[in-house]
């Protein structure tokens, strides 16, 4: 129980490295999101907003059938992808990692645009009369005082994405080594007999996960709000 | 006023805008050091000041500061607000609080030009005493405190002009005097002029020497302070304002023993307590009409110090029991609250010579303040 073995390890590090690099993609669409939402009005805000909360609504594996439609080899997102930059995300990590990025990005954008809208407009308003243009106060004014809001999002983004599955499963299936995360892993331990020991260590791992995330994001929080 | 004619602005604003069920339609030209804004609440001074600092909206019409327009939606002028360069000071202090008070107070300096970089952080900071504050962020401050460090926060974006928007309206009593005479030592050191917007007549009498009032949405008068506040068709808008004069004077001499100071004007000379101001020094004073009585002959035999000869020039009697007549020494006018009786015992009339008194304890440390 004490030690892990290598597989275990491998699939921890996968699920980091999805989970990371999900946030990584989806925090600047997020802000920017956020921002739009929480700032201005504009004709179709309300479509935006619905489009936004899908995958919150949606069963995940619509959310995986529809990327794998557009993700695809073949789909025109994918094609696009893979002619200009070279970039193959159908069953491949990266594409567990987009899965896991638009599965939590309502997550994030409720908590940035919660921290924004809280924020009053007039501190941006003196920020320009005192010289800053729009992006600059951006920059300087708004981001740093929706820094807790930003980091509850990242956490929370953070955390859909250790335990996403079904979009996953969906969309890049289930290769150990590739797209094989700690959900995925456990499954495949439940559905093969005699892999209960394996899915029990699993899951506490996962448990040990998440309460180590839960603990970093109120150190962080606390750290900032001072 | 006199000697302030090294700086000055020049304001021409014509602005129309709808605000919801409220519609702004100022127009109106000024041009003096300090030009204050002055009307109730909803008289639309918000507004206004938000039109020349270019924020809040879209508006008709056109702003021109000191011969550069700022905006003109028929010429298609807009500049935005960090380049319009006004030093905007709200009424709530708004410092930003992720921010200690230097990066507060060098905010706008760091942005600001080189070649226009004219007022000095060490200076500012002296003069709005900081000095002692600069690692502390906002939330650690007292009210008057952090106002001086969103004044200093403004003046350091080197602006044109200073728009200072019912700046003292949410500090207690105590706190607005120690920040009014913060402003006026930086209007005198920095020579900065000054838009001040508020509701409080002693405010405005202090600071402005141009006033524009303001009602429903429109500018209905211009002109100097006295002037205007005593104007009586604009009662229903300056409201039951305590009439009285306001001029600048110079002060002449100090009476340690009886802690006494002499005041020089046109008219004459005027012995005023607590004033903490030496010889040389521009103060003004601003008397109430009924802290001023008449007199046919110099009285003797009377406790009140200042007895001075003017002309009647003008008598407001309305038929109620108060007569407010209007008086000329030398260049400066000044009015007094009479009672009826008195006019008619007196048989005062235009043109008369009389002898003015007033009392010196009439004047307070919010009637008096440097010019």
């Amino acid at each position: 129980m004490l030690s892990m073995s290598d597989t275990e390890l491998g699939i921890i590090l996968l699920s980091l490295k999805v989970a990371f690099f999900s946030v990584a993609l989806s925090l600047p669409v997020a802000i920017l999101a956020a921002h739009v939402l929480a700032r201005f009005d504009f004709p179709g805000k309300t479509l935006l907003d619905a489009v936004i909360h899908l995958p919150l609504v949606l069963p995940p594996v619509v959310v995986g059938f529809a990327l794998l439609l557009l993700f695809g080899k073949h789909g025109p997102l994918g094609a696009w992808l893979n002619d200009w930059f070279g970039i193959v995300v159908a069953f491949r990590w990266t594409g567990a990692a987009l899965a896991s990025a638009i599965m939590g990005f309502p997550l994030m954008v409720r908590a940035i645009r919660l921290s924004i809208s809280s924020i009053d407009t007039r501190l941006e308003t003196v920020a320009r009369t005192l010289g800053g243009s729009r992006t600059w106060v951006f920059l300087s004014i708004t981001l740093p005082l929706a820094l807790p809001g930003l980091i509850t999002g990242v956490l929370l983004s953070f955390a859909r994405s250790l335990g996403e599955f079904g979009a996953t499963i969906t969309f890049v299936s289930n290769i150990p080594g590739e797209t094989e995360t700690l959900p995925l892993a456990i499954y495949t331990f439940v559905q093969s007999p005699g892999g209960d020991a394996q899915a029990i260590r699993l899951s506490l791992i996962a448990v040990l996960l998440s309460i180590a995330a839960l603990v970093a994001s109120e150190w962080l929080t606390r750290r900032t709000s001072k | 006023m006199a000697d302030a004619s090294h700086f000055k602005i020049m304001i021409d604003v014509d602005i129309e805008q709808r605000l919801g069920t409220f519609d702004l339609a100022v127009s109106f030209k000024a041009e003096a050091p300090v030009v204050g804004l002055f009307g109730r609440s909803g008289s639309g001074k918000t507004s206004l000041v938000n039109a020349l600092a270019g924020v809040g909206g879209r508006r008709r019409g056109h702003v021109i500061v000191n011969g550069e327009t700022l905006f003109d939606d028929a010429r298609g002028i807009d500049l935005p607000p960090e380049r319009r360069r006004l030093g905007y000071v709200f009424q709530d202090d708004l410092l930003f609080p992720h921010m200690h008070v230097e990066a507060n107070l060098l905010y706008g300096f760091r942005r600001a030009a080189v070649s226009t970089r004219v007022i000095e952080p060490e200076h500012v900071i002296d003069l709005l005493g900081l000095g002692g504050l600069r690692r502390r962020y906002p939330g650690t401050l007292s009210g008057g405190e952090r106002q001086r460090v969103a004044i200093g926060r403004a003046l350091l974006a080197q602006p044109r002009l200073l728009l200072m928007d019912e700046p003292l309206a949410s500090l207690d009593i105590a706190r607005r005097d120690e920040v009014l005479r913060y402003i006026e030592l930086l209007r005198d050191d920095l020579r900065i002029p000054i838009v001040y917007v508020s509701h409080s007549i002693a405010e405005i009498t202090r600071l402005a020497d141009t006033i524009v009032l303001l009602s429903e949405g429109k500018a209905i008068a211009v002109g100097a302070v006295e002037e205007v506040m005593g104007r009586l068709d604009l009662r229903p808008q300056t409201g039951r304002y305590e009439a009285g004069s306001v001029f600048d004077t110079t002060v002449v001499a100090y009476d340690a023993k009886y802690a006494l100071t002499t005041l020089r004007f046109d008219g004459g000379e005027l012995i005023v307590p607590n004033v903490e101001a030496i010889a040389g020094e521009r103060v003004r004073v601003r008397i109430r009409a009924r802290d001023v009585s008449l007199a046919l002959h110099p009285p003797t035999g009377l406790s009140i110090v200042n007895v001075l000869p003017g002309t009647i020039t003008a008598i407001d009697d309305a038929g109620g029991p108060i007569v407010e007549v209007q008086l000329r020494l030398g260049n400066v006018s000044l009015r007094a609250r009479i009672t009826r009786r008195s006019r008619v015992d007196l048989g005062l009339a235009e043109n008369q010579q009389v002898y003015t008194l007033i009392k010196a304890v009439s004047f307070d440390r919010r009637s008096v303040g440097y010019a």
